[in-house]
């Protein structure tokens, strides 16, 4: 299918002119098919640019709906931009719409959820057609109005220009423009003309986040709804538990409006937060403890995992023959690792604001997916798609968490049971305790070295669940872990299916957290026993230019090998994915006396192909270079008797602003297709953090949190 | 009933003595700005000025600021808060945003006692949170605002 044929598809799909048309689009789900409302063949044909995409008003305003979950990664911005850029307007009139990624504002770039890094480098091209075909449908209705060949009319900002300079405005034209013949393939412009994309913008939300009037899942305030109520909720601590005593409560007084028992939890709605809050915290509810969920532990579970690595699994890759090395192997190196359970910790809890009548549903919260949300939504209420109406809002954080439907079931039980709006907010300790968290896993590699030090065998087992729930043949569990980019001539990577006795999730960089702390810090045991320098090493086994690059020019911009801070050590690890690679060295020192671990800098060289927005670049490795040497540092959930043992931040710890090392980012100059940068940084940040803990100590972290191995926590 | 000043403009607030200042502004002054992180005292979302002073707003109750000024987010324009907010913007400092409002009263508090302050001073007093990862770029746009307030630089 060629480009074009995907855009022809796209705003043919989205016109809803006829029933044709929308058996002609990509996706054949139903919901997406009925959702749109029926246009019958009497409506002229409208351009979904400019109704649906875009919407331009008489007095200049650009509205650009913007279909992919803002949660900080910033798509906010560059994906209007992109659109922007085609349709040639100025960023001053561009006014962002949340849409969900659900029926006309659905792209054929995958599953409807924003994930996998995916949503500049799925929609970039679509979102350029999309600006370009609105440009040439205003410059086709301004050529009519002038009596003029559209191929003599240019744009600038917004407008329309007649070659004697004559100006009218998009606004102007918009009414004549939206009902013209669709472009079948819009010309997209030169990259060397770009004026936004690969320039760094101010973010559209930016003015309103600084004023507190940007709003989150948690603001939501529904003009229609002064009747709204407040949920505070208690789930059973272990798996399964049920409520016991909900016959049995005392009167929670007159503050409370309803204590609502769900399958698993009790919810306590009142006109006030806190009065919900402090009444569910305060309430003797007992819940049952099955005896199965209640005997896991975190001890119980490792042991499981690691057992598992002694079992066949099955084969996720091979190469050569890892059996038949024989006498070429001078050394082998063999390794276990193990990675627990951590949770996501949004600073913006879990919540979602449902209003469930007889024949509608209205959903406002934060998501990953208006699409699963709308199904979750259908599955409750029994409704159909039609009558479920998601308001996504901006994420205050979300890291893969709310990608899930958990806390939207429990908004919409207790909408369900109170018949009015109720915004329901989880505590931090429920965020906490019902995270649904990245999973533990366990991995163990064999390294044979030749005579000469070359790394010639490579045999590597993990064993953990499936975060898709596809048991064994979750290609996520073996992300970061399969598919290396060093050219070892042997290899045979295995993976052992788990499950997992908590719930999993989706934890920004999903495989790679773990995998790929497995990998880069294996390879520096590899490289101590091959008597080699862990960059020269990495090196020695990699052909390919892009890769090279990267660790090339980390080693320059990090100093390899003389450290900027007296006394410091420095650790090197390299990660690619999402169509970008990625080099890290991080520079720390380690103080036995105030048991401190302080990371002085982290460098790190990116290749993302086309930066839209460098800054938005940079942001994103530093946020995710941050978020992986959280983990890697502190980060542990720990289970006894079936129940988290975590509540809050005192016991939960992230990174904080005193141990946040100078991040120096580079992005590599390119002109390729845009890669993924949301989730590249986080994976390499462990064990590069490792390495460089195992130059300063001689201590080598095999698990994480590193302080845990360092005996400092 | 017990009255306060929230953003220089006098507020009766019909509510129990013992609800946190956090819900107070949230719920019955209607400024939604002031953020629910962790209810703890741990996040700092929650930071507002009381009396010019930063305090975690989950953490104190009604009748503690009986009679006090207390500011937000969205009233924090101030010379001082509207360099603060500029800087935020032109260093690009939000990811989320979420923890920013918080990010920025703590900022101004610092900065009112502490013009002066050095990096590293400032690193280890601003306490507040960010899961995204912001940190660098918080002490890039405090920095520079200390530093234009110091030369004295036009508004």
């Amino acid at each position: 299918m060629t480009e074009s044929d995907l855009s022809r598809r796209v705003f043919l799909q989205t016109t809803g002119v006829s029933g044709l048309a929308l058996m002609v689009g990509c996706d054949s789900n139903p919901s997406m098919m009925d959702v749109d409302a029926a246009v019958d063949a009497t409506t002229p044909m409208v351009d979904p640019s400019l109704n649906t995409w875009i919407e331009i008003t008489p007095d200049e305003t650009v509205f650009i709906a913007m279909h992919k979950a803002e949660m900080g990664q910033g798509v906010h911005t560059t994906l209007p931009l992109i659109v922007a850029e085609e349709l040639d307007v100025a960023l001053s009139q561009v006014q962002v719409r949340l849409v969900g990624e659900l029926d006309t504002y659905r792209l054929p770039t995958g599953l409807p959820l924003t994930s996998a890094s995916n949503s500049t480098r799925g929609a970039y091209t679509l979102l350029r057609q999309v600006g370009a075909a609105a440009r040439e449908m205003l410059i086709q209705a301004a050529a009519t109005q002038w009596n003029i060949d559209a191929s003599t009319v240019s744009t600038e900002l917004g407008a329309c220009i007649h070659p004697n300079g004559e100006q009218l405005t998009y606004g102007a034209l918009v009414d004549a423009a939206r009902i013209l013949p669709i472009p079948e393939e819009p010309t997209l412009k030169d990259p060397a003309t770009f004026r936004y994309i690969g320039v760094s913008q101010e973010r559209f939300a930016d003015t309103q986040i600084v004023e507190g009037a940007n709003r989150y899942g948690l603001d939501a305030v529904p003009d229609a709804w002064p009747d709204r109520l407040y949920a505070a909720i208690r789930h059973a601590p272990v798996s399964g538990g049920e409520p016991t005593n909900l016959d049995a409560l005392p009167d929670p007084g007159e503050a409370i409006e309803a204590i609502v028992g769900l399958p698993h939890a009790v919810a306590v709605v009142a006109s006030s937060y806190w009065e919900a809050w402090r009444t569910v915290t305060n309430l003797p509810i007992t819940f049952s403890e099955p005896a199965e969920a209640a005997a896991v532990s975190s001890a119980g579970i490792r042991a499981e995992l690691e057992s598992a690595l002694g079992e066949d699994g099955i084969v996720s890759g091979e190469m050569g023959d890892i059996s038949a090395l024989g006498d070429a192997v001078a050394q082998q190196v063999t390794t276990r690792f193990y990675a627990p359970h951590i949770a996501h910790t949004p600073l913006e809890p879990v919540n979602a604001t449902a209003y469930v009548q007889a024949d509608r549903c209205d959903i406002w919260l934060p998501t990953q997916s208006a699409h699963f949300v709308r199904e979750k939504a259908v599955e409750i209420t029994g409704l159909n798609a039609s009558q479920i109406h998601v308001n996504p809002m901006f994420i205050g954080g979300s890291y893969g968490r709310k990608a899930d439907t958990d806390y939207v079931e429990d908004a919409l039980r207790i909408a369900q049971a109170v018949g009015r709006p109720v915004t329901l907010i989880w505590s931090r300790e429920e965020d906490i305790q019902h995270d649904q968290f990245r999973p533990a896993f366990c991995g163990e590699i064999a390294g044979s070295l030749d005579a000469d030090g070359n790394l010639i065998g490579w045999d590597a087992v993990n064993s953990g669940p499936s975060v898709l729930g596809f048991g064994e043949r979750d290609p996520l569990s073996v992300q970061g872990f399969s598919d290396l980019a060093y050219e070892i001539p042997n290899q045979r990577v295995r993976h052992v299916y788990v499950p997992s006795p908590l719930e999993t999730g989706f934890w920004r960089s999903i495989g790679h957290s773990q995998n790929t702390f497995f990998v880069e810090a294996f390879l520096d045991e590899l490289a101590e026993a091959a008597g080699k320098d862990p960059l020269m090493f990495r090196l020695d086994m990699m052909t390919d230019a892009r890769y090279r690059r990267v660790l090339e020019q980390v080693a320059e911009l990090a100093q390899w090998g003389s450290p900027f801070t007296p006394g410091a050590s420095q650790g090197i690890a390299f990660c690619k994915d999402y169509g970008s690679v990625i080099g890290v060295v991080c520079e720390a020192s380690v103080e036995m006396r105030t048991r401190r671990v302080r990371i002085h800098r982290v460098s790190a060289v990116v290749d993302c192909g086309l930066a839209i927005q460098p800054t938005g670049v940079r942001a994103q490795v530093e946020g995710g270079l941050m978020f992986g040497l959280s983990a890697a540092l502190h980060e542990e959930i720990t289970i006894e008797g079936g129940k988290v043992q975590q509540s809050n931040f005192d016991d939960y710890r992230i990174l904080t602003q005193r141990e946040a090392p100078q991040i120096e980012v580079r992005i590599v100059d390119s002109t390729e297709s845009p890669g993924g940068v949301g989730e590249i940084a986080v994976g390499p940040a462990a064990p590069a953090l490792a390495n460089a803990i195992y130059a300063a100590t001689g201590t080598r972290c095999r698990r994480t949190p590193f302080m845990k191995v360092l005996g400092f926590a | 009933m017990p009255t306060l000043k929230v953003n220089a403009r006098d507020v009766e607030v019909d509510a129990p003595q013992a609800k946190p200042l956090l819900w107070v502004l949230r719920e019955d002054v209607a400024l939604t700005g002031t953020k629910f992180g962790c209810g703890a005292g741990q996040c700092g979302s929650c930071t507002v000025l009381v009396d010019g002073r930063a305090v975690r707003s989950c953490q104190v109750v009604l009748y503690q600021v009986e009679g006090t000024e207390v500011q937000t987010i969205e009233g924090l324009n101030d010379e001082l808060g509207r360099r603060l907010k500029r800087a935020w913007v032109d260093v690009g400092v939000a990811q989320c945003g979420f923890c920013q409002a918080g990010q920025i009263m703590s900022a101004h508090a610092i900065l009112s006692s502490d013009p002066n302050v050095d990096e590293d001073a400032l690193k280890q007093r601003l306490g507040n949170l960010c899961r995204c990862g912001t940190y660098g770029r918080i002490v890039q746009a405090v920095m520079q605002v200390a530093a234009e307030m110091q030369a004295g630089e036009g508004a």
